[in-house]
């Protein structure tokens, strides 16, 4: 019977000219933002790569210098593009794409794409996620309003339910029949989604990337069935046609536009971030003063030289057989990095706490949890950002106690001016190497958003069946 | 076949339908008549549970509408004045849906072809969208869909009018066959010449009552009309 109902659902809306141009017009928007897509990741990812190799190549050809002043003289780690980004781009334009790894310092990701845009971008790319989080539910809405309340003024209705249907099959065979014409988009669009990933990358990101690409599949798939549910519920209740699609187009409006952009400022005003001027004061403050307050740098030095001078049996520091400051250059590394660890500690948790009161509003917007957990399969979310920086911060902290060890115990307070280091050693340094979270790592990440799309889509079926038992015939 | 006990209907406090008594065997063509108003389309939808009746449900075949809906509505086919189809579908198409829903999938779509046939639809009509069809062709499947459905019961409601005489005449001689097969039949009209053609008994209505039944061999056209005025003026 569900069968029945669905096959000609699925019929009436292929003769319908209105499913035909508008599903034409969303499965072009859809290729033409995976061919942008594809390209944007493509350039993105050459020029990264290339920027990352040339990085390395200055690095390595810096010359003879003491290590010290190479650590100053620094590196720098690309974020490299996830190769789902090229549906989803998530916050990719909005976050840091490079970290300089230098002495002293863990700095913030900088180079936000959006800096360099026009204003004209500032009001979004294109992206295969717009089309799927914004315009498919809009088509839904189109396929799906008058399901229930065109065939009550249509009088087929009163038929249909005369010949002894049950409402719950009704309901379903409507929801699958719907579906169905969906799938006539989606089914291109998805194979196209994963030809654009393979021209991409290469095998093996291709594979790795291929059980993120189906989690986020799934994750659409629940999204769309909630806003059919929704507008079956609505079509059920409305008194007319016109009625049905005015509240549909108005939930629409509320949970894609209204709420989306009411939860970024209800989240930046209720949890505060700390200003940048802000931030580097008390980074300052901790690391002069030490972590608790208590044990100023000048202090710290001193119990650590009359730990090295009684280690070593000697009475002063020239006396070493080694070099005193590296040995206090790594000692400060380490204190600073306790301070670091502190305070991107404090704003890396304000971050996720603004993004989890922004999640909570997924109880009234779809919308949100789709875009989340979306962002979160692409690998384009905040703590895919995070675990960028955080992989950056262990390599320069690798990088620098390397450094260090090598002015410590390869020169002594007498050398130590003239101390240089070539090539050979230069090569000897580890390259920055980043390996993105592991699919099951990102789906933790995810989680919430996941399950609140799965309550929204058997929450709105559900819903609709009950507004079907409650539906007057006329 | 058909009994109707007490069967009231209100809505909001409006009497439409009051302690009304039916009771229509199989093979019998039972035709309401009354003023617009009087009760008639309430009648018939409660039959089919399209609407909850106030007081006393109405059993189809032993069987009550209201608490089995579904067993109850496999007996019986509605035809609404207007027989609403799915525009973007063939008559033939259309009859294989609501055959379909009406549990009756074995049908071949020749066996389906000929039931358009047997009502009388023209054979270059049934693969033609039903947007293009007049109000006849679309009563003509809706005689087709309860000829496939085996309908015991079939209820209509002022199905001949707008029809012009000849297809209401051929309309009435698909009645007359179904009900030489056994089928219960429950009409409301207006035209009181069908009724005295087509049915068998006949029911007048005033105020959600029935005020008079008679038999229709037991009276001419001259006498029905006279009849029908005396009871609708009082």
């Amino acid at each position: 019977m569900i069968q029945i109902i669905a096959k000609k659902e699925f019929t009436e809306l292929l003769r319908d000219g209105r499913f035909r141009w508008t599903a034409l017009i969303v499965l072009t928007l859809l290729l033409v933002s995976l061919a942008l897509g594809w390209k944007n990741y493509t350039t993105v990812k050459r020029d990264k790569d290339a920027a990352q190799a040339d990085s390395r190549q200055t690095w390595e050809n810096q010359g003879e210098r003491n290590p010290h002043s190479a650590a100053h003289f620094g590196v720098y780690a690309y974020k490299p593009k996830m190769p789902l980004s090229l549906i989803d781009s998530g916050l990719d334009n909005f976050s840091g794409s490079s970290i300089w790894v230098e002495a002293h310092y863990q700095n913030p990701a900088r180079n936000r794409p959006i800096e360099d845009a026009t204003a004209l971008q500032r009001f979004g790319e294109l992206t295969a996620a717009g089309v799927l989080q914004l315009l498919l539910p809009l088509l839904i809405i189109f396929l799906t309003f008058d399901a229930f309340a065109g065939e009550r003024t249509g009088g087929t209705l009163r038929q249909v339910l005369s010949l002894g249907v049950p409402r719950l099959q009704l309901v379903l065979g409507k929801t699958l029949g719907v579906l169905s014409a969906l799938f006539l988009l989606l089914i291109p669009a998805v194979l196209i989604g994963v030809l654009a990933l393979a021209l991409a990358t290469d095998n093996d990101t291709l594979l790795a990337s291929l059980p993120r690409f189906l989690l986020m599949c799934l994750g659409y798939l629940l999204y769309f069935i909630a806003f059919i549910g929704i507008a079956l519920t609505v079509s059920a209740l409305a008194s007319s046609v016109r009625t049905s699609l005015v509240v549909l187009l108005a939930f629409w409006i509320f949970s894609c536009l209204l709420i989306p952009r009411i939860v970024n400022d209800v989240s930046a005003n209720a949890i505060k971030t700390p200003s940048g001027a802000e931030f580097w004061a008390k980074v300052k403050q901790d690391i002069k003063e030490g972590i608790d307050g208590h044990n100023p740098a000048n202090t710290r030095t001193k119990a650590l030289e009359e730990k090295v001078l009684a280690q070593y049996g000697v009475a002063k520091k020239e006396d070493l057989p080694i070099n005193f400051g590296g040995i206090s250059l790594q000692a400060g590394e380490e204190h600073a990095s306790q301070v670091f660890d502190k305070h991107y500690g404090i704003l890396n948790e304000i971050h996720l706490s603004q993004e989890r009161l922004q999640s909570f509003f997924g109880i009234v917007s779809p919308f949100l949890p789709a875009r989340s957990f979306s962002m979160a399969m692409a690998g384009t979310d905040l703590r895919h950002q995070q675990h960028f920086t955080d992989s950056v911060e262990q390599y320069r902290r690798g990088l620098q106690k390397m450094l260090n060890d090598d002015l410590a115990y390869n020169s002594t307070a007498k050398t130590a001016s003239t101390y240089r280091v070539g090539k050979a050693f230069w090569e000897k340094t580890p390259d920055f190497e980043y390996s993105s979270p592991s699919t099951s790592r990102a789906l933790s990440s995810g989680i919430f958003s996941f399950v609140l799309l799965f309550v929204w889509s058997f929450g709105a079926i559900g819903l609709s069946i009950f507004a079907a038992n409650r539906m007057r015939v006329n | 076949m058909l009994k109707a006990v007490e069967l009231s209907k209100n809505y909001n406090g409006a009497v439409a339908l009051d302690s009304l008594n039916l009771n229509i065997e199989a093979g019998e063509v039972y035709c309401l008549l009354g003023a617009n108003g009087a009760g008639k389309t309430t009648t018939i939808n409660l039959l089919p549970n399209l609407r909850d009746p106030s007081g006393r449900p109405a059993p189809i075949n032993g069987l009550d509408v209201t608490r089995e809906p579904l067993e109850t509505k496999k007996f019986l086919a509605y035809i609404p004045e207007q027989v609403n189809l799915y525009k973007n579908l063939s008559g033939l198409e259309n009859l294989e849906y609501f055959t379909s829903l009406a549990g009756k999938t074995g049908y071949s779509k020749d066996e389906l072809r000929q039931f358009l046939i047997d009502s009388s639809l023209q054979a270059d009509a049934i693969d033609n969208r039903v947007s293009t069809y007049s109000k006849g062709m679309r009563q003509k499947v809706g005689i087709a869909l309860a000829v496939a459905k085996k309908a015991e019961v079939l209820l209509l409601d002022e199905p001949t009018s707008g029809l012009d005489p000849s297809a209401s005449n051929e309309f009435s001689e698909l009645l007359t066959n179904l009900s030489k097969q056994g089928v219960a039949i429950l009409m409301a009209t207006h035209d009181l010449f069908r009724a005295k053609e087509t049915g068998t008994r006949i029911g007048i209505m005033k105020h959600g009552k029935l005020v008079a039944e008679m038999s229709t061999d037991e009276i001419g056209h001259a006498d029905l009309e006279k009849i029908y005025l005396e009871h609708i003026r009082n």
